[in-house]
Parts: structure tokens; C-alpha cells; sequence
């Protein structure tokens, strides 16, 4: 808890973050670039609930537990897609999102 | 800043030593020197920075308009014995179940992501 | 009670039946020779059976109260529609049916044996047979029905078998067409038929012939003082009815499918369009005359189509040069004699002996008609030809042939003692009594009869010498011997007393013989033969000069008054563009074009939203992130409200 900073504010930022993030998802074109998007969301929804748990409920671990198993989720969920991406990149040459559309009408 | 200096610690561990190694890893495997990205098209990010904005605005409004209760401040830190007893422990509010899943699930992770980037050895 | 005599007869049906089965299905599979005798044999057993039942029925056991009664040995009940009103299959001895099937069954048999000598050697032997078994057995089942239902049933059966023979030579594309031409027009009238039927059941309640025909009337007692647009009741009805019997008895103007039913083999013709099937028409006016009896009105609407059928058919007949064309018109005319001996006949005793005449020519005439045809079968198998312009002075190479032939056509131009004389001068007396122009109709007829028949025979035995590629022999044996049996049927059945055993009412009856009736129908043949045999005895050019010298009537008679071409005309100018053509336009364009178009503006209206599954990540993210904001702005402003 810090003096003078109230929920608002922090979650001002987070939302800022979650955002920016969509906005980067929906415009970038390069696979990888949009991946480091999602990683900013994720990591403003962590904020999101290490502010929640430290201003309104400080003697519970809830928050904090749920952003530690985020933390790691997100790690994990990078990996499949680096994974994906390097398979996209050998069938493609290219890693441009707007070339991954083969499962369209 | 809260305090919570063993999830500042894990952040930075896994993000800043895992995940950016893994992504620039990734960009130098899959970069083209000659390649050049083609600009955005205009129209396309004026449509998502418009979505974008909206959804701050909406956001921004619902959470200003909410009371949150912020509760008196408490001196209760915890240190990393506690958590980590917190996460082995089974009885209320404890969080073995979480941790053994994730467990399973980043051995899950780890071998999608071997099968999925191996080489595929019949047609090649 | 005498019922247990005559169950014999439901043999008749399961023996024809199943040999149709037996050689129709595994016919390819048999020897020719075995499958003809399965059928044939069958055929004689149920001959067999129809001449005891005949002998028990007429002389021994039949009468009741001094009347031939109608008797059922079996029945069934097939389909039942309420109380009263069910469709039974059963057998009904009366003396009409079992007169027919004398006449069927004597008939079919000679066709049977006949068929092994002519049909020797053709592709289709076994189908062949398979479909006379069908024949037989649908037309014994037709005369031995116990109700109308069971008729139209068979009736139905006997039109497909029909269709079946007649189109027997199936690669010869006017058998086709002349079998397509048959059962269209026979369906056509059997609507009419249907119609009747279903109006007198509606009416009467019943289907059974043994009800209908009681004779205290009461069961058409329900339509009597009911009419529609000016005509009673039962008249329609009745004339309804005689439109399904005048299309199956080749009654003008639905006579046109008759003279080319000639295309099937000479042995159908002969069984299915001289003796038997067109025959039916008359069998089912006579089995329902007791109600015929209360409506005068259709049975003056017989007689006048009857008269005029005989007058219009010998006419044509005439100046015909292909034999079978010849003997078909001549079967038309005559079944014109039984339908109009029908429609002057009054009801009990004398006053019924147009109804006991009618019968007693069906009889005559099966026999005598059948043998001209058989006796034509057997020349067109020496000649190869149908023509009369090939054939020529043929009595000294088919001496057998010869001498039958000339028998059957004593005997339909009526000279005594064959049959014919004695059966036409009945009708003839039975017209006289109704109306004279019927009499001197029909006695110009007779003339007329003599006259073409004389010279068919002429022109085929006598005549010119011509000039034959291979030498015409006489036929075998097999062929031969149903000609002998019913010559000698054709001389001795006129001395049958008809009157004593088929009568109108049941009770037989002692006809007398006419002095002044006979005398002026054999002076009429005689002057018709003597005529065509100083036209065609000799061989000359007196038929040519006649039809030269009146080009008109010649060229009427030659193309049969252009009856068909007027069909024709009928048919594509006023039913095909009139009727059919705007139809089908409906249907193409309007009823498959809604269709159409509602498939059209389906596939348009996709084509426009399929851009929604791009297969773009991005444009999938936006989709979602725009969903989820407007659902929670939906949710402020609801929640605010």
C-alpha cells in the first residue's frame, strides 16, 4: 500500500496495458510481435489482480497465488506458440499473419 | 512497491530470463535479412485504435463509477517460507491442487512444443 | 347345398395362374418345347374342367325353381370398406359364365396348340406362352367374377395382357406403338367404366353382381327418380359403364386400337381380339342387363352405337388388302350385331331374345372368328406376307386350309347350316321386333359381311396365279388340328337351342325359327357372294374399274374415314399445344423457377457473406474484442436504465 495511490490509479495503468496489447494484437503482422502483445495483456491482468488483492482483501494470498500460476501459464502457452510459429515459418518462409489463412471458406 | 517480492522475482525470472530469450530465439530463426514487413494498412489500425480507445473509455468508466472498499492496511507480510507453505498446504485455502496441475501442464507444454517444432521426418 | 359340384372350378384360376408364374419366370431357363406344353397343358386341364362344369350346370344340376340360378362355389372377402359394402374374389356360375368359358377356355386351347406350329423357332417361345397363361387366367377370372370390383379388377388384367401380346415383337416399332395405342384408349374408357362403378356402388351399396341382379329390383330402387342435368340417374350410370365396355368391344368411335392390334403375333389375334377380349364389352353389358332392363334410355344408346359400329366397320372392311386388317373390322362389325342384339332386347322370356341372341353369336362368332384367324395365321406363314395383293390361288397347295377357311366364311356370312345363319337370324328377328331400320341396317350389313368376306377368301384361294419364291406348303399338324376342331364347331354349334339354356332372366325359353326373316338374310348373302365372286373368282380388273369409278367413297373406305388422323389432329393441336403446352410451361417456369430462384438468392446472399470466414487471425481477434465490448456498453446502458 503506498500513500496517496489509490485503486484507480493502478488500474488506470492496467487497463492502459490490457489495451495497448489488444491494439497490438489486432494491427501488428508479424506472428511473434503479436504473441509479445498477448504477453502484455497477460501481464496487465496480472497487475490487475495483485492490486486487488493487496488494496482490498491484504490478509488474503488469493491474488497473488492466481498471478503466480499466471506467470507460469504464460510461459508455457509461449513456448507451444514459438513452437507453432517456427512450424508456420517451414511451411510459409514467412511469418506474416495475414498468409496463415488456409482455414477459411 | 507492494511488497511482493517474491512474485516480483518469479516475474522477472521467467519473463525477462525465459520468455524474451524464447522470443528472441524465435525472431532470429524465423528473420529474412532482405525480408521487409509491409506497413500496416491504414485503415485496419484506425478501426483497432478505435476499438481500443472505446474499450479504455468503457473500461475506464465502469471501474471509475464502482466504490471499491479498500480495507484498512495490515502489516501481515509474507515471506517466501510462508508461501511456499501456502502452496504445499491442503487444508483451506490451500493451493497443492493448483500447483501439482500446473506441473502436469508444463509437462504437457513441453512436449507439444517438441512435437510441434521437430522436423517432420517423412516428407521433407 | 349344389355349390360342392362346381369347386372344381376354382382350379381353373390357381392352375392358370401359377402356370404363368412357372413359365414366365423360369421360362429363358426351360426348353422351349416344355415350357409351351406346361402352359398348354394347363390350359387343357382347365378346358377339361369348363366343359364338366358346363355338362353338370346346363344338363344335370343347374336349374332351381325351372331357372339356371346363380351359383357361388367360392368365396372370399378381400377388403371390406363398412357394413354392407365389401370387394369379395370369388367364382359365380350363371349360364353366362360358364357359357365363356366354354368359349375361353375351347378357344384358348386351339391358340395354345396352334401357337406351337406358328411361333416355332421365334425368340421369346416362353414369354410368349407365359403371356397367353396371364391371358387366360385374366379372362376366365373376368367372366367368373361374383362382383363388379373383381371385373374391373380383371378387366384391368386382361388390358395389360393385352398390351403384353400385342407388343410381343417389342423391336418392331409399330407393335409398339399399336400396344401403347391399345391400352391408352382402353384405359380411357375404363375411366368411364370406373366412374360407373364407383357411382353405382355409391347408389346401391353393394358390389356383388348376386344383389344387384336380384331380381325384386330393390337395389337399384335407391336411383330411380334421381337425375343430373336432365338425364336419370341410372342412365349415366349405365352409359358410364357401356364407355368401359365399348373401349375394350372396339365400339365407334373408340374402335381405333383394334385394327392395329393386328401387329401381334396371328395367334393373340385370333384369341385376345376376335373371340375372347373383345368380347368383354358385350359379357359385361349382359351380365348387368337385369339392371340395363330399367334404364331404356342406355340401352337405346347401345343399340344405336352397336348398329352404327356393324355398318361403319363392314364399309371399311371392304376395301381393306391386309387379311388380318380385313378380319378385324369384321370382328368389329360383328361384336356391332351383339352389342345392338343387346340394345333392342327386352327382358323375360321372348321379349329377351335379343339378349339370348347376342349370346348365342358371342358363342358363334368365337368359334367361326378364331378359326378365320387361325386360317389367315396359317397363310401368312406360307406366303410370308399379309397382303392379299401376294396371295393367290392358294387351295391347291394348302388343300386343309382351304376347305376350313371356307367353312368359317359360310358360316359368318350366315348361310345354313353352319352357325352363323343361326344366330344372326336371331338378332335380326330380335331388331325386327324393335325397330325395322335396325333390321334393314343390319340385314344390308349381313350383305355387306358376305360381300368382303367372299372376297378375302376369293382373292387368297382363288384368283390370280402368283408367281411364289419358295412353295407354299401346308402347315403342320400342330396348326392343322385346332383348324378342324373348330370348323366342325363352327358347323354343328348352330343347332345348339340357345334359348333353352342362356336367357335374360334365367328361365329357358323356345325360340321360334323366323320363315320371313331367314329367307331375306340368305338371299342377302348370296347376292353378296355371287357379287364378289364374279368380281375376284377370276383373275381381272372389275375391282379396279368399281373403285375408280367412285374415287370418294373408295378412298373413305381404303383410309377408314380418316377416323385415326382425326385423333391425331384432336390430340396434338388441342390437347398438346391447347392443355399440355401451357402446363408444362407453368411447371418449368414458374413452379421449378420459385424453386430455382429460392435456391438463386441462397447461394447470392452467401457468396456476399462468406468474406466472414477469412481465415484472418485478426480479423477473427477484432470480431471478438468488438463482441465483448458491446455486450458490456449494452450491459451499462441496460444496467442503467
Amino acid at each position: 500500500m503506498i500513500e496517496g495511490i489509490g485503486v484507480f490509479d493502478v488500474l488506470v495503468v492496467s487497463t492502459a496495458m490490457f489495451f495497448i496489447g489488444i491494439y497490438g494484437f489486432l494491427v501488428r503482422k508479424n506472428l511473434i510481435t503479436i504473441l509479445m502483445s498477448v504477453e502484455l495483456v497477460l501481464n496487465a491482468v496480472n497487475i490487475n489482480f495483485v492490486v486487488f488483492n493487496k488494496y482490498l482483501y491484504p490478509d488474503m494470498l488469493q491474488g497473488y497465488m492466481f498471478s503466480l500460476f499466471a506467470i507460469g501459464i504464460a510461459a508455457a502457452e509461449a513456448a507451444v506458440a514459438i513452437a507453432i510459429i517456427l512450424n508456420v515459418f517451414r511451411r510459409m518462409k514467412g511469418i506474416d499473419v495475414e498468409h496463415v489463412d488456409s482455414m477459411k471458406y | 512497491m507492494f511488497n511482493y517480492n517474491f512474485l516480483a522475482a518469479v516475474q522477472l525470472t521467467v519473463y525477462s530470463g525465459g520468455i524474451v530469450v524464447l522470443i528472441v530465439f524465435a525472431i532470429l530463426l524465423t528473420a529474412h535479412m532482405e525480408h521487409k514487413l509491409e506497413a500496416v494498412s491504414k485503415l485496419k489500425s484506425l478501426f483497432a485504435g478505435l476499438l481500443a480507445l472505446v474499450g479504455t473509455g468503457v473500461t475506464l468508466y465502469a471501474i471509475h463509477s464502482f466504490p471499491f472498499k479498500t480495507a484498512l492496511s495490515s502489516t501481515a507480510t509474507y515471506d517466501v517460507e510462508a508461501i511456499g507453505l501456502k502452496l504445499l498446504s491442503y487444508g483451506d485455502y490451500g493451493y497443492v491442487l493448483p500447483f501439482e496441475v500446473i506441473s502436469v501442464l508444463l509437462l504437457a507444454a513441453m512436449i507439444a512444443a517438441i512435437i510441434i517444432a521437430k522436423k517432420s521426418v517423412s516428407n521433407d | 347345398m349344389h355349390t360342392e359340384l362346381y369347386s372344381n372350378t376354382v382350379w381353373i384360376l390357381i392352375v392358370l395362374f401359377f402356370a404363368f408364374i412357372i413359365v414366365g419366370l423360369f421360362g429363358n431357363r426351360l426348353k422351349p418345347t416344355l415350357a409351351g406344353a406346361i402352359s398348354t397343358i394347363a390350359i387343357l386341364f382347365t378346358t377339361v374342367i369348363s366343359y364338366t362344369t358346363a355338362y353338370l350346370y346346363f344338363f344335370q344340376q343347374g336349374m332351381i325353381d325351372g331357372k339356371f340360378a346363380m351359383l357361388i362355389p367360392f368365396e372370399h372377402e378381400w377388403l371390406r370398406f363398412s357394413d354392407t359394402l365389401a370387394i369379395h374374389m370369388g367364382i359365380m356360375i350363371d349360364p353366362i359364365s360358364v357359357m365363356m368359358m366354354v368359349v375361353v377356355t375351347t378357344v384358348s386351347s386351339m391358340v395354345h396348340i396352334y401357337s406351337f406350329g406358328y411361333m416355332k423357332g421365334e425368340k421369346g417361345f416362353e414369354r410368349y406362352f407365359a403371356f397367353l397363361s396371364l391371358f387366360s387366367f385374366s379372362m376366365l377370372g373376368l367372366v367368373l367374377s361374383t362382383n363388379l370390383f373383381q371385373m374391373y379388377i380383371f378387366w384391368e388384367l386382361v388390358g395389360a395382357s393385352s398390351y403384353l401380346l400385342i407388343g410381343f415383337y417389342y423391336q418392331k416399332p409399330s407393335a409398339v406403338a399399336a400396344s401403347k395405342k391399345a391400352f391408352i384408349v382402353t384405359r380411357f374408357a375404363d375411366l368411364g367404366f370406373l366412374i360407373g362403378i364407383l357411382l353405382l356402388s355409391y347408389f346401391t351399396g353393394t358390389f356383388d353382381f348376386a344383389t344387384l341382379l336380384d331380381s325384386s329390383g330393390s337395389a337399384v330402387s335407391s336411383m330411380t327418380g334421381l337425375s343430373f342435368m336432365g338425364i336419370s340417374t341410372i342412365t349415366w350410370v349405365m352409359v358410364l359403364i357401356f364407355m368401359g365396355g365399348a373401349g375394350k368391344s372396339a365400339m365407334f368411335p373408340l374402335h381405333i386400337w383394334l385394327p392395329d392390334a393386328m401387329e401381334g403375333p396371328t395367334p393373340v389375334s385370333a384369341l385376345i381380339h376376335a373371340a375372347t377380349m373383345v368380347v368383354a364389352g358385350v359379357y359385361l353389358v349382359a351380365r348387368l342387363f337385369g339392371i340395363y332392363a330399367g334404364a331404356p334410355d342406355a340401352l337405346a344408346v347401345i343399340a344405336f352405337i352397336g348398329a352404327f359400329t356393324s355398318l361403319f366397320a363392314a364399309i371399311i372392311a371392304v376395301t381393306q388388302t391386309d387379311i388380318k386388317r380385313v378380319l378385324a373390322f369384321s370382328t368389329i362389325s360383328q361384336i356391332g350385331y351383339m352389342m345392338l342384339a343387346l340394345g333392342v332386347s327386352g327382358y323375360g322370356g321372348e321379349d329377351g331374345l335379343g339378349f339370348t341372341a347376342s349370346m348365342f353369336h358371342l358363342f358363334t362368332h368365337a368359334m367361326f372368328k378364331a378359326l378365320l384367324f387361325l386360317g389367315a395365321g396359317s397363310v401368312i406363314h406360307a406366303v410370308h406376307s399379309n397382303y392379299m395383293n401376294d396371295m393367290g390361288s392358294l387351295r391347291k397347295y394348302m388343300p386343309i386350309t382351304h376347305i376350313t377357311f371356307l367353312i368359317a366364311a359360310l358360316a359368318i356370312s350366315g348361310i345354313p347350316p353352319f352357325a352363323g345363319f343361326f344366330s344372326k337370324d336371331e338378332i335380326l328377328a330380335a331388331a325386327w321386333a324393335n325397330n325395322p331400320l335396325y333390321f334393314w341396317t343390319e340385314w344390308f350389313v349381313a350383305g355387306l359381311t358376305a360381300f368382303y368376306m367372299f372376297r378375302l377368301y376369293f382373292s387368297v384361294f382363288w384368283g390370280e396365279k402368283r408367281d411364289y419364291q419358295h412353295k407354299p406348303h401346308e402347315s403342320p399338324v400342330s396348326m392343322l388340328f385346332p383348324l378342324v376342331y373348330l370348323a366342325v364347331a363352327s358347323a354343328v354349334v348352330g343347332f345348339i337351342p340357345f334359348s333353352e339354356f342362356v336367357t335374360s332372366d334365367g328361365m329357358p325359353f323356345h325360340a321360334h325359327f323366323h320363315w320371313n326373316i331367314a329367307i331375306p338374310s340368305i338371299a342377302i348373302a348370296v347376292v353378296g357372294i355371287a357379287i364378289a365372286a364374279w368380281m375376284y373368282l377370276k383373275p381381272g380388273n372389275v375391282a379396279n374399274k368399281l373403285a375408280t369409278s367412285m374415287p370418294a367413297v373408295y378412298k373413305l373406305s381404303l383410309n377408314k374415314f380418316y377416323i385415326d388422323e382425326i385423333y391425331l389432329w384432336i390430340t396434338h393441336n388441342i390437347i398438346f399445344k391447347g392443355i399440355a403446352a401451357p402446363i408444362a410451361w407453368f411447371d418449368k417456369h414458374i413452379v421449378d423457377g420459385s424453386m430455382d430462384g429460392i435456391a438463386w438468392v441462397t447461394q447470392r446472399f452467401s457468396e456476399k457473406i462468406k468474406g466472414t470466414q477469412s481465415g484472418q487471425l485478426q480479423q477473427y481477434g477484432y470480431a471478438m474484442v468488438l463482441g465483448a465490448v458491446a455486450f458490456v456498453l449494452l450491459l451499462l446502458y441496460w444496467g442503467a436504465r
